[in-house]
């Protein structure tokens, strides 16, 4: 399946090694912390409190 | 047979890429949106909570979409399918991206058209009033196909040749627009009160609803959760580097959500009017802002101008995002699509322009939907913008959800 880490591989192609130190980072957002937050809006909103 | 990768066009410079990508998340809301909360929210401490935002959310997010558009090198719905293997229900998510594209742009292109109408104002209706402006059809019908003809002119001409070129040219001009408006308003007396009111930093201001606030900016202002970065995405070469390229996105459309407000709030000070009319300001006060200053003429027509590229070159990403489903999926030309469907987008976006007093069945459905209306809107247009903005996937990320619902109320 398709996750974090296919787009942290997508994202190392073509990265500088500058960025590349940073991609860890940013797959870590993208694995745990938007699922998070994206949940958190919708049950925000479910439960009225957005 | 579906087109392959290798017929996919590309952009041709990172920042043709970069200036469209941010076109895109530069929309009308981030004229009027964010300074209004940053000035609402403590100035320079909801500043710094966006910030945070936008680089611990709003990147990563961003990153996500693009390196799935560019691994795919499909529009949204051929994307999901492509990394999904087909047969699965998330297609309906790149199904909705595609459809929220296409309702957006029917609604969206109506405020736009406004935007163009009172850049010209001065010609075309120099004494009527906001109310009296929105409510006559001919008009806004006509104005709200000048903007989709121009927008579907960007389209057809393809993404290097048309999205592209075009970005070139029209998110410098925003720039120097502006920069313009920027240098009359500070230049005014009693500007300071105004920059200080934005500016500096007022903890106490920040509240649970605040943090929302910027984290909903952050994750709204770069047109994510739409599609149009995936698509954006599906046009990059493999040797860019998404990381740089999205970052100076990110910092662009910042920087111009910035600015605005360095632009309105003196202004607004200066001349006396409220700095928390909010939804109203756009069409409302800040017309007559304009009237009051010096060169107050110029800077209503640089204004209004600025909005409707800003609106231009998001309604751009709208449309592509839908075009793009169309050449990928059902293997349309580029200009088929671009026409059948905007031509459907014209006629879905009557309705919305006559819903705000020119025709009293779309103006007032409570023939429909009783007295209290569909989610409190008894308009064409406020249901739309309700449905897709508040309960829908495009997420409040143009008119940030019905911020110009209080100038038409």
């Amino acid at each position: 399946m398709w996750g974090a880490d296919s787009a942290a591989n997508e994202l190392v192609e073509g990265s500088s090694v500058m960025t590349q130190g940073l991609i860890d980072g940013w797959t870590f957002m993208m694995r745990y912390v938007i699922p998070v937050v994206v949940f958190g809006i919708v049950m925000g909103y479910v439960f009225g409190i957005l | 047979m579906e087109a392959t990768s290798a017929d996919r066009e590309q952009w041709g410079s990172r920042i043709g890429f970069v200036l469209a990508a941010a076109g895109s998340a530069i929309g009308l809301g981030n004229i009027w949106r964010f300074p209004y909360l940053a000035g609402e929210g403590g100035g320079g401490a909801f500043v710094l909570i966006y910030l945070l935002c936008v680089v611990l959310i709003g990147m990563p997010y961003l990153y996500a979409e693009l390196s799935l558009g560019r691994n795919s090198q499909r529009n949204p719905v051929g994307a999901i399918k492509s990394i999904t293997g087909g047969g699965s229900a998330w297609i309906l998510v790149g199904g909705f991206c595609v459809l929220a594209g296409f309702v957006i742009l029917s609604y969206y292109s109506v405020v736009a058209g406004w935007a163009v109408g009172y850049a010209v104002k001065d010609i075309i209706a120099p004494t009527m009033g906001f109310q009296e402006f929105a409510a006559s059809p001919g008009m806004v019908i006509a104005l709200l196909g000048v903007f989709l003809l121009l927008t579907f002119l960007v389209v057809v001409g393809g993404v290097e040749e048309g999205i592209e070129r075009w970005a070139k040219i029209l998110l410098p001009i925003l720039l120097v627009l502006i920069l313009l408006i920027i240098f009359r308003a500070v230049t005014l007396d009693g500007a300071l009160e105004g920059l200080t009111f934005y500016l500096v930093p007022d903890f106490s201001a920040i509240t649970f609803d605040l943090v929302i606030a910027a984290l909903g900016q952050a994750f709204f202002t770069l047109s994510l959760g739409m599609g149009a970065m995936i698509t954006y995405g599906s046009y990059l070469p493999k040797r860019e580097d998404i990381a740089i390229s999205g970052a100076y996105v990110v910092v662009f459309n910042t920087l111009i959500a910035l600015m605005a407000g360095l632009m309105i709030f003196p202004a607004i000070f200066a001349m006396g009017a409220d700095p928390e009319a909010g939804p109203a300001l756009v069409f409302v006060v800040l017309p007559k802002v304009f009237a009051q200053m010096p060169l107050g003429g110029l800077v209503s027509v640089l204004f209004f101008l600025l909005l409707s590229i800003a609106a231009l070159t998001s309604s751009i990403s709208l449309l592509e995002v839908v075009v793009s489903y169309f050449v990928d999926e059902q293997q349309w030309s580029r200009q088929k699509s671009v026409w059948l469907i905007g031509g459907v987008v014209f006629l879905m976006a009557i309705p919305s322009a006559l819903s705000q007093g020119a025709s009293g069945a779309f103006s007032d459905m409570s023939y429909l939907f009783g007295e209290s209306g569909l989610f409190g809107q008894n308009n064409f247009l406020g249901i739309l913008d309700y449905l897709i903005g508040t309960a829908g996937c495009g997420g409040p990320t143009l008119p940030p959800t019905s911020w110009w619902r209080g100038a038409v109320s």
